[in-house]
């Protein structure tokens, strides 16, 4: 025995003052000493405790139930997550959607380019080179000015094709740093743009702030095609920005459900999201209706749902806890991905 | 549905984002625990019932205090249970638990009851009584008085008339009687 190690006696006594903490046998006064002293209680001296305690079960009387959970409630309100991070701004999230892509593109290696990163729009130069035509477009959006070629707009995939051929001769690098600068760009316009001004992308009517966390999601959805391209672990937005893209996810829903036709009048979900930005929300699951009690709850991850939101994972891959008609979950997370452009 | 340590965590969390649907499926499963605890220790079914509400509004309020490696939720509820019970004892200095006794035995199955969670809790009950009924008749009178009164281990050395030093190895033999039988029971993994 050194004389840093406890004795046996020393042991012993901090085991007798464990099963004393335990039982709540040592007074008021005494008790954070005690704990302090005693320090992490055995599991299987909890165990023996709380098999006391389930011994002495009594069914509660009716109406206690209410009136415990009304009065829970009263005192934090459903839905008001505990540690929840504060959602960022749409423009905030979207300049640091843009530094952490720059910063990811800046560690990839010659080879890296020209890994295959996405079906419609090919290796990772490609890929970056199709955001640098989403934001040129995005600035003229936000911008009201007339999109240089109208007619290939419509679609999110052609509307760059063009530009992604005359950036092809450039060093990769070089493309990265215009696309970064043009991000800074945008990202002024909408600063100083009103956020509720009305914008056409694609010729889909929207505002500039619904088109800023338009733009979070596909620059976080590429940032996750690089990351899969280039064997990266799935890239992590910070939780304020995660906050604002569930949040704006579950806004959304309705109206994605009205668009596929898949409207349910009268029938609320419950999303309670876990991990880095939890939250709880009802949805109600037609764009004119109030959310009610939940018809059926969907307990996942925030950062799961974005990536089913963006196309990245299908309901089936979903780590999801369904409780309720599962029937109606399938049909809303089926209309997650309804915005997604790709 | 089940109790697992994945369950645990999976309430804890859907507590921490504000689910309430969750809150309720812990009073369902719990609720009995606790005021059965809280009846048994204060002796009035009314304060019981505060320490329900306080117990449940503790978690409500801070469920990222739950430490699930520490011990399961059930463990967790039943120890907050227990500590705030032994306090409304200590302080209002209620030693009369008769009343309780009487209505905790006439307390009839509810429209909240589930028929097999008291099923095991009755078997739970059955089998603990047997383990309490093992034990030297010394050991039982200190936990009796430590876990179900409320006594400190000066308060169980008083009415027992023994040494403090007596009080203290006798409640952790005890406790550790308890321990091993129990984890004899569930084939040594407890």
């Amino acid at each position: 025995v050194t004389p840093d190690e406890p004795t046996d006696a020393e042991l012993a006594e901090l085991a007798e003052l464990a099963v004393l903490v335990a039982l709540d046998a040592v007074s008021e006064d005494d008790r954070d000493d005690a704990e302090r002293r005693a320090g992490r209680v055995p599991r299987g001296v909890l165990d023996a405790v709380t098999a006391l305690a389930d011994a002495v079960a009594v069914v509660p009387p009716a109406g206690m139930r209410t009136r415990v959970l009304d009065a829970a409630r009263e005192r934090r309100p459903v839905g008001a997550a505990v540690g929840a991070p504060t959602p960022s701004s749409p423009v905030d999230a979207y300049r640091h959607a843009a530094d952490d892509l720059y910063r990811l593109l800046g560690e990839l290696s010659d080879r890296d380019w020209l890994r295959p990163a996405h079906s419609d729009h090919g290796p990772v130069r490609d890929l970056v080179a199709h955001l640098f035509g989403i934001e040129q477009l995005t600035l003229d959006w936000a911008c009201d000015r007339p999109a240089p070629d109208p007619a290939a707009v419509a679609d999110h995939v052609q509307a760059t094709r063009a530009t992604v051929t005359a950036l092809a001769g450039l060093d990769p690098g070089a493309v990265a740093a215009r696309w970064h600068s043009l991000t800074r760009e945008v990202e002024a316009a909408v600063r100083g743009a009103d956020p509720a001004q009305p914008v056409v992308a694609h010729h889909i009517p929207a505002d500039i702030d619904t088109l800023t966390v338009l733009r979070v999601f596909e620059i976080w959805a590429h940032t996750f095609d690089i990351c899969t391209a280039t064997g990266r672990p799935r890239p992590v937005p910070d939780p304020p920005r995660l906050a604002l893209m569930s949040a704006r996810l579950m806004r959304a829903l309705p109206m994605a459900l009205a668009v596929r036709g898949t409207l349910a009048p009268a029938r609320t979900a419950r999303f309670v999201l876990t991990g880095d930005a939890p939250g709880c929300h009802d949805v109600a699951l037609d764009p004119r209706g109030v959310p009610a009690a939940p018809d059926v709850v969907i307990v996942t991850d925030a950062l799961d749902v974005c990536q089913l939101a963006s196309r990245r994972l299908t309901p089936d891959q979903l780590d999801a806890f369904v409780e309720g008609d599962t029937a109606l979950a399938d049909v809303v997370l089926s209309a997650a991905a309804t915005f997604a452009l790709d | 549905v089940g109790e697992s340590g994945d369950d645990d965590a999976l309430l804890v969390s859907r507590l921490v984002a504000g689910d309430d649907v969750a809150l309720g499926v812990v009073y369902d499963r719990y609720g009995p625990m606790i005021f059965g605890v809280a009846c048994r220790v204060t002796g009035d079914r009314h304060v019981a019932g505060e320490v329900v509400q306080e117990v449940v509004m503790q978690l409500w309020e801070r469920p990222d205090r739950v430490d699930l490696s520490r011990g399961s939720l059930r463990t967790f509820l039943a120890v907050l249970a227990h500590r705030r019970s032994v306090d409304e004892v200590r302080r209002a200095a209620r030693r009369d638990r008769a009343e309780c006794r009487a209505a905790e035995a006439a307390c009839e199955a509810g429209p909240e009851s589930d028929v097999v969670d008291a099923a095991v809790r009755a078997e739970t009950s059955t089998r603990l009584a047997g383990l309490l009924a093992e034990m030297p008749a010394a050991q039982r009178e200190a936990l009796q008085l430590a876990y179900f009164d409320g006594y400190t281990f000066t308060g169980v050395a008083r009415v027992l008339g023994i040494p403090e030093g007596t009080a203290k190895s006798r409640l952790r033999l005890a406790l550790d009687r308890l321990r091993t039988a129990l984890r004899e029971d569930n084939g040594g993994s407890a």
